[in-house]
C-alpha cells in the first residue's frame, strides 16, 4: 500500500507541479523521484520536484520550454541583485529593490514598461515571485535549479557582480 | 471450413486500398477471368504516364512505341515495355490510322476517361458515381429531357446504390475501426442527401407517379445515413478511448491541428496527466545572457586614428621651415640695423634694382607681422620720386627697428604700435 501511496503521491507532485509537504509526512519520494531523474526539493510548507544532477533535459536534445535571449538577460540582472553573496543558495536571496523594473531597465539599457512585461512572464513561469511586501523574489524555480547549475552560476558570480554595475 | 485469416493491425487495415481490392469490384463486370485485374499499384501509374505523354501537344501527330518509352520516366523499362504492349493489344493506343504496318500510336479518348475513373474509384469508392447519377438526373429533369422511364430507372440505380453503402456498412459494424474509417472517409454524405433531397422535389413536381419510387430511395438514404452515423460515432468513441492516432491519415490530423478550434484540441488531453510545465533555465543561458548585457560603458569614444602616411611628420616640417624662415628674417633685419636700434632704410631701398628693393620690403613685413621676430616697420607718407631709379618712386621715411616689446606679446599692427608708444 505504501509503494502505491508514494506512486501516486509522485504522480500527484509532477501532475500539479507542488503538494504540501504535510501530504508527504512519513513518506518520502527520494527513490521514486530518482528513478525518473527528479529530485524533492522542500520549499517552506510546499514540496516540488526539480532535475537530479545529470539528468537536465539536453539543450541538443528534444525541444524544451526555454526562456528566450531578453528574458534570460532580465532573470540574470535580477540574479544579480537578488544574490549578492556567492557563498550561499540563489534561493530565497534577497528581495529585489522597489524600484527593480527601473534598476534593471538601468542594466539592461531598456524601457522599465518593457523590464516589466518580462518580469510578469519569468513571475508565470514562478523564476520571480511577488513577496508579501510586494515586492519581487527569486520565485520557487530557481529553488529547483539542479545543484549543479548553481555549482556553474557560483562560479560565474562575478559577472552577476558586473552585471549589477558593481566592481568589475 | 476456410481457415480464418489472422487479425489486421490498424497500419495493415490502412492499406486497404490496394488495386486488386478496389479496382476489382469495379473491374470485374468486364474482366475475362479473376486475375484480369492488375495487382501492382504501379501499373496504375504506368497507365497515367503513358496518358500524359501521348497527350503532349507534341503527341498529336502520334508517337512511336519507342517514343513512347523513351519520354515516359519510368525505371522499370521491362513492366512498360509489357505495359505498352497491353495497352496496344486492348486499344488504348491506336495506330495512327488503321493501315496495316503502321508504327506510330496515339491515345484513344476513352483510354483517358479509364484512367480518371479508375483514379476516382480508388480514391472516392462509388461515391461520386452516385453524384453524377444525382446531379444528371436532376439537370434532365430540369431541361425536360428526362423521360419519366429514364427517371425511374435513375432513381432506382440512386436506391440500389444507398441500399448498396447501407448494408456494407452494416457488415463493417463490427469491423476494426480501421477499416470502417476506410470505408467512410470516401463518403460525402450531406453533399449526397442534399441532392437526393432535390432531385425526389424535381420528380414529385414533374412525375407525380414515380413519387412513392423517389421516397423508398430517401428510405434507404436515410437508412444509409444512420449508419454513416453509427460508424462515424464508433470511430471517434474507440478510436479516442485508444488513442488510435493512426485510425485517421496524417492530413486529416494535419487539418484538424490548423484548423479545428482550440477548445477541442485542448479537449483531447483533458484526461492525461503529465508533468508540469516548467521552463528549463541552465547556467551556461544565464552565464550567456550577461555576456550579452554587461553594461557598457558610457564616455565619448575617440574619433578613429586619421590615415597618416609613412615618412616625417609634415607638421614638424612645417615648424621647421617656419623656425628657419624666422632666423632668416631676424638675420636680415640684424644686417640692415647693425649695432642700431632702428634706422631708415629708404636710401638702401632705392639704392637696388626694383625687384630686390621689394622683395626685402616684403621680407621686412613679414618680420613686422610676425610675433617672434622682434621687428618693427614703420612707413611715412612722404614720398619720394625720381625717374632716373630703378625704384622710380618709394614711400619716406621707412623706418626699421628692433621691437620695444617683449617677442611673446604679439603685435597687431605697426599703426597699432604707434599709438601705444609715447
Amino acid at each position: 500500500m505504501t509503494v502505491m501511496r508514494s506512486a501516486l503521491l509522485l504522480a500527484r507532485l509532477r501532475a500539479e507541479g507542488t503538494l504540501a509537504a504535510a501530504d508527504l509526512a512519513g513518506i518520502d519520494l527520494a527513490a521514486e523521484a530518482g528513478e525518473i531523474g527528479k529530485r524533492t526539493v522542500r520549499i517552506g510548507a510546499t514540496v516540488r520536484l526539480g532535475w537530479a544532477d545529470g539528468h537536465e533535459p539536453d539543450p541538443e536534445g528534444p525541444v524544451t520550454s526555454r526562456l528566450s535571449a531578453f528574458p534570460t538577460g532580465v532573470l540574470a540582472a535580477a540574479l544579480a541583485l537578488a544574490w549578492p553573496d556567492a557563498s550561499t543558495d540563489p534561493f530565497p536571496g534577497e528581495p529585489l529593490p522597489p524600484d527593480a523594473a527601473e534598476q534593471l531597465g538601468v542594466i539592461l539599457d531598456r524601457d522599465p514598461k518593457v523590464i516589466s512585461k518580462y518580469l510578469g512572464e519569468l513571475r508565470a513561469c514562478e523564476l520571480l515571485t511577488l513577496g508579501g511586501d510586494g515586492r519581487l523574489r527569486l520565485g520557487p524555480a530557481v529553488a529547483a535549479w539542479t545543484p549543479r547549475t548553481v555549482t556553474a552560476l557560483r562560479r560565474y558570480h562575478h559577472l552577476l557582480v558586473v552585471a549589477r554595475g558593481g566592481r568589475r | 471450413m476456410p481457415r480464418r485469416k489472422r487479425a489486421r493491425t490498424s497500419a495493415e487495415q490502412l492499406q486497404l486500398e490496394s488495386p486488386s481490392e478496389v479496382i476489382a469490384p469495379f473491374a470485374a463486370p468486364f474482366a475475362r477471368d479473376a486475375r484480369a485485374v492488375i495487382e501492382d499499384p504501379t501499373h496504375v501509374a504506368v497507365a497515367r504516364a503513358v496518358v500524359d505523354v501521348c497527350c503532349r501537344p507534341d503527341a498529336a501527330a502520334g508517337l512511336s512505341l519507342q517514343e513512347i518509352e523513351d519520354r515516359v520516366s519510368i525505371d522499370d523499362r521491362d513492366l512498360l515495355e509489357r505495359r505498352l504492349r497491353v495497352f496496344v493489344g486492348l486499344g488504348m493506343l491506336r495506330p495512327l490510322d488503321d493501315r496495316k504496318g503502321a508504327m506510330r500510336y496515339v491515345l484513344d479518348p476513352r483510354a483517358l476517361a479509364g484512367v480518371q475513373v479508375v483514379e476516382r474509384i480508388t480514391t472516392q469508392g462509388g461515391v461520386s458515381e452516385l453524384l453524377l447519377l444525382l446531379d444528371r438526373t436532376a439537370a434532365a429533369i430540369e431541361t425536360q429531357t428526362a423521360t419519366a422511364e429514364q427517371v425511374s430507372s435513375a432513381l432506382e440505380q440512386a436506391r440500389v446504390f444507398f441500399r448498396l453503402f447501407a448494408d456494407t456498412l452494416a457488415r463493417l459494424a463490427r469491423a476494426p475501426i480501421a477499416e470502417l474509417y476506410a470505408e467512410i472517409r470516401q463518403h460525402e454524405q450531406q453533399r449526397l442527401l442534399t441532392n437526393l433531397d432535390r432531385l425526389v422535389r424535381l420528380v414529385a413536381a414533374t412525375y407525380p407517379q414515380l413519387e412513392p419510387l423517389g421516397h423508398e430511395t430517401v428510405t434507404e438514404a436515410q437508412r444509409y445515413d444512420r449508419y454513416l452515423g453509427a460508424a462515424a460515432d464508433r470511430i471517434v468513441a474507440e478510436g479516442g478511448a485508444a488513442r488510435a492516432f493512426d485510425v485517421l491519415t496524417p492530413e486529416t490530423w494535419r487539418t484538424a491541428a490548423i484548423h479545428a478550434p482550440w477548445e477541442e484540441l485542448a479537449a483531447v488531453a483533458a484526461a492525461l496527466v503529465f508533468d508540469a510545465p516548467g521552463v528549463v533555465v541552465q547556467a551556461q543561458d544565464i552565464v550567456a545572457a550577461v555576456e550579452e548585457w554587461r553594461p557598457r560603458g558610457r564616455g565619448r569614444e575617440l574619433p578613429p586614428e586619421p590615415d597618416v602616411p609613412a615618412g616625417p611628420d609634415p607638421l614638424e616640417q612645417r615648424r621647421a621651415m617656419r623656425s628657419a624662415r624666422r632666423q632668416r628674417l631676424g638675420r636680415q633685419v640684424g644686417s640692415l640695423l647693425q649695432d642700431r636700434t632702428a634706422t631708415d632704410i629708404t636710401g638702401v631701398l632705392r639704392g637696388g634694382p626694383w625687384r630686390a628693393a621689394s622683395a626685402m620690403l616684403a621680407n621686412l613685413l613679414e618680420a613686422d607681422r610676425d610675433p617672434e621676430v622682434p621687428a618693427v616697420v614703420e612707413i611715412g607718407d612722404g614720398l619720394l620720386a625720381d625717374p632716373g631709379l630703378d625704384v622710380a618712386w618709394c614711400s619716406t621715411p621707412v623706418l626699421l627697428s628692433w621691437s620695444p616689446v617683449p617677442a611673446e606679446t604679439p603685435k597687431v599692427s605697426t599703426a597699432e604700435a604707434e599709438q601705444v608708444e609715447p
